[in-house]
């Protein structure tokens, strides 16, 4: 285990091996001193020895609040599942459009399609807009959830109106 | 699995209530936040104390924490606003020339957290760390010191190390925890009693 330990620290540990030595290093204390030890080599070699402050610490959280946030932070392997799923969502969701787009694609091997009866277009009417709509509508504006749009694209349906309306 | 991610792991188990995950973070980083600090902080127990109430800071910080960054990384900006706000307490100049009002400074927490500045215990605690690791390791076969060597001080990774070495990853990986297992026996004598010096 304390080799496992000793890899994990270099990022050499597989990641089941990782898995047991977190879960260890909780109810292990020999495994605890081990992880101490392993870094104060490091440091030393670095040369820093100091400070050593982890025990004053672990003291004063001893007094602190219990922090419980237990989804503030995704682990990693629940992140890359999440990932892989939208990604292969995505990906499903491409090819079913695509597939039902194939028929529409001209095949002059195949028959025409059947005629589709056309139905009339209805006719456009100019539908009068109460006085002072306009001025209510640019009042209003900034409470357009359409403001998300940059530019003037916001604006563009205040100032079609016609301007007999006004 | 990455160091980022076994951090975020420990990180992860604190959020849901183990204070003994945070603790191996400390373990982990006190050394590092110990040298950011010292750039700010001359006297080493007042280093100590600012080290140590970045850590608690960060604790109680942790359900902000959402894994954007690396731990080290968000731990080290808790570690810099802590300084500054010291040194600000203390009524001193922090050394970069961003100015921060001293209205805005947090209320340090000192009174019984600060310990007498004349604490040579420490300082000699940490030559006696630094002696015994640095015979440990002139006492080891070149194989594991080299591999040693190459991992904690050249930072390689364990492939590199086998390329130069070469051997197989799987020996470096035995070699290096053989290297640390020889250094931390001769270690665990003056770190036991230390701990025996305090009671």
């Amino acid at each position: 285990m304390k080799q496992r330990l000793s890899a994990m620290m270099d990022d050499a540990a597989q990641d089941h091996e990782c898995e047991i030595c977190v879960k260890r290093l909780k109810d292990d204390p020999e495994l605890r001193a081990a992880w101490g030890v392993y870094h104060l080599i490091g440091d030393a070699l670095r040369g820093h020895t100091a400070p050593d402050v982890a025990e004053r610490v672990q003291q004063r959280l001893a007094a602190e609040p219990t922090v419980f946030a237990p989804h503030a932070i995704e682990p990693p392997r629940r992140r890359a599942t999440r990932y892989a799923l939208s990604m292969a969502a995505s990906v499903a969701a491409v090819a079913l459009v695509g597939w039902m787009a194939l028929p529409l694609i001209d095949d002059p091997r195949e028959s025409p399609p059947p005629a589709i009866a056309k139905l009339p277009e209805p006719p456009l009417v100019a539908v009068p807009v109460a006085q002072g709509v306009g001025d209510y509508l640019l009042a209003h504006q900034r409470f357009s959830p359409s403001l998300a749009i940059g530019g003037i694209a916001p604006y563009i349906r205040s100032v079609t109106e016609e301007n007999g309306a006004r | 699995m990455a160091d980022r991610e076994v951090d975020q792991q420990l990180v992860a188990r604190a959020q849901a209530g183990d204070k003994q995950a945070f603790d191996l973070l400390v373990t982990k980083y006190q050394r590092k936040l110990g040298r950011l600090l010292a750039r700010f902080i001359r006297d080493p127990a007042e280093v100590e104390d600012v080290a140590q109430e970045a850590f608690v800071k960060a604790y109680r910080a942790l359900p902000s924490f959402r894994g954007d960054s690396a731990f080290y990384t968000w731990l080290y900006r808790i570690g810099i606003n802590t300084a500054k706000n010291y040194l600000v307490a203390m009524g001193r100049r922090a050394p970069t020339t961003t100015g921060f009002d001293s209205d805005e400074a947090e209320g340090f927490e000192d009174g019984d957290q600060l310990r007498d500045i004349n604490t040579p215990e420490s300082v000699l605690a940490s030559k006696e760390i630094a002696a015994t690791v640095q015979k440990a390791m002139e006492d080891l076969p070149d194989d594991l010191r080299t591999a040693i060597e190459l991992r904690e001080i050249e930072g390689l990774s364990y492939e590199e190390i086998a390329n130069i070495m070469n051997c197989p990853i799987g020996t470096v990986r035995s070699r290096i925890f053989r290297a640390r297992e020889a250094i931390a026996a001769k270690l665990r004598p003056l770190l036991d009693t230390r701990k025996d010096r305090r009671w």
